[in-house]
């Protein structure tokens, strides 16, 4: 008797932590939502007769087209090199994932005026060309997903398929891909997030999203109003989409018990060796090779010209202040996504709620949630809270707030996705043991699902290292990043000093990459 | 089922009259799988070395072996798995030595039964069925799952199954396009023991009623004694001897064999120098008084086994009967190691 | 046991969170910490003779200082400005720091999103300036309610009545024109007004900047207030009409044309001023719009008191300062003309030469830009 009522306890208080982080990290864009109460329907009437259709039309073209792209060569990348052996796998391994490291709005640029002279100005501003460079910039997040389910995966359930007449290749549609689908939906999800909420690369292309527009109605009439319904609808798409995998995931389950083997290595040969790395290093050369060439020569050129004077501060500068923001905005994502994940209790309906509530900011555009972080925090601010004299608005504190609010949704599904391929009869018989909920989420999930962790933690890592309209609205005095000389610079037309601050984001980016894969080599060792 | 046993007899005692020339193996025209000289060699080694042996139509063989001695690389050899150096793999008299895994109708059955956990139990046992329309493809589903007697459980997903229940769908699966052979790679092992019996009847049960052939791989001497028409013992890559259960335990080829199946001591055969005489601890007697002295003993049920330190050094063990009245020795008593078989001892190389 | 976990988790959450407090802490605590040893926060230090090296130049933005609720009155020499109008800028603020000794930290960002932050900020905010790259974006934060009128003779004296609002609550520091642009190369007879621009005669040889762009919105804006909102519908539908080419960059825009991308575009002239200065055989001349009418439309650089400036009479300075003293270099940083018609352009812009400026719709450009907005929704414009 006592234990049971002890045990609601716990688990009632564990729902209420778990709530109260849902809620802080959703205020602010349900602060955005909430004028969707009174619904300004004569913008909104105008929008549908002019330049909704097309918004609608232009992100369903992008969405589509990327998430196509990025499913496609993210998960093929991921099977060549998890199942193949050619000359420089390993090496490309690693590399495949360094597109992460280059924000969209860099590559944008820079393609952009590399493509200029063979394809004409107006044929650069293509959305075929935007879903390109999105495609190579966003995959990496389908890559890594792909590669650790295809290592997750036993060579026994290839070899079961094949004694029973598939061959090589219908294993791999009927089995392998079929048994990743959670982490490649992961993946996926990520990237359509992305897509749906970028600002930066579709703005470079002429290409008119529903993102485009939330901006376009807000800052052009000052129709806030207006621009949240928008917003809604970018929510409510992302919302389809997320539903629509669970639907289809149903009671399925898509881990094995028994030992993991991992997958036999195909050693390739001849043509289909210079194939596969042809294409590993085209997709490398397409997404970082290139451009950090340019940048470079951008770079020279920019120092040869003496073009340095359109920021305050040098390079350590700038670098110190993006490490730090997105140093601890890291920490405090990661930090509040196990404890979301640990203690959110799977079986329960309100689950899948707060889950969506709290994941709510990464779905919508980098601006809203400033703005909404904003006008909340101000409102903090003007009650008074706070010691005398402390500001959430402006403060280091509000800015981490804000990059928490839009990035927690990556941590969570990295996190819970890792959880959800420990095997469940682990999970089970932990808890027959008597273990409660967070016990068997610290003991026995989160360091079974360790790598996958780090692989969400690096993601946030490299998304806040990236991030501009957030930092750019609410970043204290003293805090200038680097993506902010970026837009100082690229918000004037002047590429090429853009390079030097586009080049540091590279750099920490690659840097970041290689803890990760370094981080989920060493984890598979020790494993195994 | 009459000539299902028959077959198998007479399998049996085909290879049984030429138990020591393993190369000289005949490729029988009956045969379901027909193995010869298959080498695997994994970085310059040769994990399976030369093996031949054949197995006919409703016969299971049951390769026994110390973890690491090829039997495991050997079935993966057979199914395709991986390449072979040299040698020949026949199925129902047909080279499939060139062929891949999915050209080759083999079932297999692991250890991890591998079920698809993303396909729901009448989804993994029609996998290989897509080449069959609807009505025939459900109705074979409906057969196997009667086969090992899971009727009820088609539309569950594995993860819905206890580990036995896994197992058999595993088994029926593997069973479901008909193969020419089945290949089980310790299938029982990762079951619970107070399971596993029942597992075991119900899947050899099953491989009967289909008169299918099989090949089953385990480290379990028992398992391999007590439910193989044939039992081959491999170490380092060869397999040293195949033969009927009884035919192997009671007339091991070498010492190798003799002692993997059981416990054996080796005595020198008097007459004939170069000949060991093998002798199982019921082979022996104690007899009072003597050079000889008990060093350990251990109630055993059926029989006390002693461990008797001779007055050469060497140790042996002796089964003696046990039973209400009788005195068992104590440690440290004096006695004499007889032999009291019954039947002459088996003799083999020294 | 269990409850020892759950403990363990939020202990490490709560380390998180003490870091974070910590980390807002030290930016605030910086405020009433006067005497901390970091140089820039010692508002009494007059003018170093020499601001201009390396290290220094991060410390306007290194200040430590934040946000004091009703610090109002307390003329310590620091003030806090928010500028839209962000290239070049920091040199003339050094500059300004070397002549009066007041400190000037400063924060850029995009016009509309700096608004949204001083109006949620409202009476808690730290800024005493508001600086825009333009004229509908000051207007709109004019009518939030969020900027002071100001009483300065030195402004009334020297910015002329069109460049300042009524009620003296921003002000013009500078004007750039937006304009016709051809190459020099292939077009003999430009187009000399912003409706020329749509004749057939250029279908397919049109650049123009997407809607997004505020400049886009004002230059519309600005044929509403001379031509009422339906001729100005048909002139942009006319432009639409032509296929433009949308570029979103002036730069890139020059280029085009010099490129053979297309034969004529509209933007601002500064842009060619940068342009000449590192090439001067730029194959791209300017055309002045609308010189026998109302003239070229022009937009402005602005700055003005918050109305909850903690330090309105810095704020003041600084805007006067850069209305006289530092016009020149105000102007100069960017080619742009500046407010004061009584100080020079610089050497590269005169060579533009002179040109009438449609002054009086300065002031409407706000008030005309929803409209300017949903007349680029109704025709099309990208």
């Amino acid at each position: 008797m006592t234990s049971t009522i002890s045990q609601q306890a716990r688990s009632w208080s564990s729902t209420a932590l778990i709530s109260a982080i849902a809620l802080a990290v959703s205020v602010p864009v349900l602060v955005i939502v909430w004028s969707i109460v009174q619904p300004s329907t004569d913008v909104w009437e105008e929008l549908w007769a002019t330049r909704l259709p097309g918004m609608i039309r232009d992100t369903a073209t992008l969405l589509i087209t990327v998430l196509v792209g990025t499913l496609v060569l993210g998960t093929s990348l991921g099977w060549l090199v998890t199942a193949y052996q050619f000359p420089g796998r390993r090496l490309l391994g690693w590399l495949l994932v360094t597109p992460l490291a280059v924000p969209g709005y860099v590559l944008g640029f820079v393609w952009l005026d590399t493509l200029q002279e063979p394809l004409g100005a107006r044929g650069v501003r293509s959305i075929w060309l935007c879903a390109l460079v999105l495609t190579i910039t966003l995959y990496p997040y389908v890559y890594l997903f792909a590669r650790a389910a295809f290592r997750e995966q036993s060579q026994r359930s290839i070899d079961v398929a094949r004694s029973l007449g598939c061959s090589r290749t219908q294993a791999f549609w009927r089995v392998v891909l079929p048994m990743a689908r959670p982490s490649l939906a992961g993946g996926v999800a990520l990237v359509g997030m992305e897509v749906l909420t970028d600002v930066g690369t579709v703005r470079l292309f002429n290409v008119s999203t529903i993102a485009d527009g939330v901006l376009r109605v807000w800052f052009g009439t000052g129709n806030r109003n207006a621009a949240a319904e928008l917003a809604v609808l970018l929510v409510g798409i992302a919302i389809v989409l997320i539903a629509a995998e669970r639907l289809a995931r149903g009671r399925a389950r898509f881990t094995q018990s028994g030992s993991r083997t991992g997958l036999h290595v195909e050693r390739l040969r001849g043509g289909r060796a210079v194939g596969a790395s042809v294409i590993g290093w085209g997709v490398f050369t397409l997404a970082v090779a290139l451009p950090v060439y340019r940048l470079i020569t951008w770079a020279i050129e920019a120092r040869r010209t003496d073009q340095t004077a359109t920021v305050a501060g040098d390079l350590g500068f700038h670098l110190m202040s993006s490490l730090r923001v997105a140093g601890i905005a890291t920490l405090s994502c990661l930090a509040l996504g196990l404890l979301f994940v640990a203690g959110l209790n799977r079986r329960h309906i309100s689950s899948t709620m707060l889950a969506r509530l709290a994941t709510l900011g990464y779905t919508v555009p980098g601006p809203v949630v400033a703005i909404g972080v904003l006008v909340t925090l101000a409102a903090i601010d003007r009650i008074g809270w706070l010691p005398d004299g402390w500001l959430l608005v402006g403060s280091f504190v509000g800015l981490i707030y804000a990059l928490v609010v839009r990035f927690l949704a990556v941590a969570y599904q990295g996190i819970e996705s890792s959880v959800a391929k420990v095997s469940p009869s682990v999970v089970a018989s932990a808890r027959t043991l008597g273990a409660g909920r967070f016990r068997v989420a610290t003991r026995i999930e989160l360091p079974l699902a360790g790598a996958g962790i780090i692989a969400a933690s690096v993601l946030v890592a490299i998304d806040t290292l990236k991030e501009l309209p957030i930092t750019l609205i609410l970043r204290p005095f003293g805090t200038e990043t680097l993506p902010i000389w970026v837009w100082q610079a690229t918000s004037e037309s002047l590429w090429v000093q853009a390079a030097v601050p586009s080049l540091a984001i590279v750099a920490v980016g690659m840097v970041l990459v290689a803890v990760l894969l370094w981080t989920l080599e060493h984890g598979a060792e020790t494993v195994s | 089922m009459n000539g299902a046993t028959q077959t198998r007899f007479h399998g049996a005692e085909a290879t049984a009259t030429v138990p020591d020339s393993m190369d000289a193996t005949l490729e029988q025209p009956d045969a379901a799988l027909s193995v010869s000289g298959v080498t695997r060699r994994i970085a310059g080694r040769d994990v399976v070395d030369q093996v031949s042996f054949d197995v006919t139509d409703g016969e299971l063989v049951i390769i026994v072996g110390p973890s690491g001695c090829g039997k495991s690389s050997l079935l993966r050899a057979i199914a395709g798995l991986d390449p072979v150096a040299a040698g020949r793999v026949l199925l129902d008299g047909r080279d499939v030595t060139a062929l891949p895994p999915e050209k080759r109708r083999i079932g297999l059955v692991f250890q991890d039964h591998a079920l698809f956990p993303h396909l729901r139990v009448e989804q993994n046992i029609a996998f290989g069925l897509s080449h069959l329309d609807r009505a025939v493809r459900a109705r074979r589903v409906h057969e196997l799952l009667e086969l090992v007697r899971l009727p009820g459980v088609a539309k569950r997903y594995p993860h819905e199954l206890s580990g036995g229940e896994q197992q058999r769908i595993a088994l029926a699966r593997a069973l479901a396009p008909d193969p020419a052979v089945v290949l089980l790679d310790e299938p029982f092992a990762s079951l619970d023991p107070s399971l596993r019996d029942d597992v075991r009847t119900d899947v050899i049960e099953a491989l009967r009623l289909r008169n299918a052939a099989a090949v089953l791989v385990t480290h379990d001497r028992e398992e391999a004694l007590a439910l193989g028409d044939r039992v081959a013992v491999m170490s380092n890559g060869q397999m040293l001897q195949i033969d009927r259960p009884e035919e192997i335990y009671e007339r091991p080829s070498d010492r190798f064999v003799a002692t993997f199946l059981g416990e054996a001591s080796f005595l020198p055969d008097p007459d004939q120098p170069g000949l060991a005489m093998m002798a199982r601890p019921h082979d022996l007697d104690l007899a009072p008084r003597g050079d000889d002295v008990v060093t350990a003993r251990r109630y055993m049920g059926a029989a006390w086994r002693y461990t008797v330190r001779r007055s050469d050094g060497s140790l042996i063990d002796v089964d003696l009967p046990g039973g209400p009245g009788t005195k068992p020795l104590a440690i440290g008593d004096a006695c004499t190691v007889t032999i009291d078989a019954g039947h002459p001892l088996h003799r083999l190389p020294a | 046991m269990i409850q020892k976990h759950t403990h363990h988790l939020l202990g490490s959450l709560l380390v998180g969170a003490l870091v974070l407090g910590a980390c807002g802490s030290d930016d605030d605590s910086g405020s009433s910490d006067t005497a901390s040893p970091d140089l820039t926060s010692t508002p009494d230090t007059t003018s170093t003779p020499d601001t201009t090296d390396a290290t220094d130049r991060t410390d306007p933005v290194e200040t430590t200082a934040t946000t004091e609720a009703g610090s109002t009155g307390d003329t310590s020499g620091t003030i806090t400005v928010y500028t839209g109008r962000h290239y070049g800028i920091e040199p003339v603020f050094e500059q300004f720091t070397a002549d009066t000794g007041i400190e000037v930290r400063f924060t850029t960002g995009n016009d509309p999103e700096l608004r949204e932050r001083l109006i949620a900020e409202g009476a808690n905010t730290p800024a005493d300036v508001v600086m825009t790259a333009d004229a509908a974006n000051i207007e709109l934060s004019a009518e939030a309610g969020i900027l002071a009128s100001v009483e300065s003779d030195v402004l009334t004296e020297t910015i002329p009545a069109e460049l300042r609002s009524e009620a003296n609550d921003w002000f013009s520091l500078s004007q750039r024109a937006r304009v016709i642009i051809a190459s020099t190369e292939r077009v003999d007879n430009p187009p000399t007004t912003y409706a020329g621009v749509g004749d057939p005669e250029w279908q397919g040889k049109l650049c123009l900047r997407p809607s997004t762009h505020p400049y886009t919105q004002s230059l519309v804006a600005s044929l509403i207030i001379a031509e009422g909102e339906e001729r100005a519908t048909e002139i942009v539908q006319s432009w639409v009409d032509n296929d433009p080419l949308y570029i979103n960059s002036d730069t890139d825009i020059y280029n085009a044309v010099a490129d053979g991308e297309c034969d004529i575009a509209i933007a601002n002239t500064y842009y060619l001023g940068r342009l000449l200065a590192e090439d001067p055989s730029f194959p791209v001349g300017i055309v002045w719009p609308e010189q026998d009418g109302r003239g070229a439309h022009v937009n402005v650089s602005t700055a003005a008191v918050t109305a909850n400036a903690p330090n309105p009479d810095g704020a003041l300075a600084l805007i006067e300062w850069l209305a006289t003293d530092g016009q020149q270099q105000f102007a100069d940083a960017n080619f742009e003309y500046p407010a004061d018609p009584d100080v020079e352009p610089n050497e590269i812009v005169l060579g533009f030469g002179k040109f009438t400026a449609d002054l009086p719709a300065v002031r409407q450009l706000g008030a005309n830009q929803p409209a300017a907005v949903g007349v680029l929704s109704a025709t099309g414009y990208e």
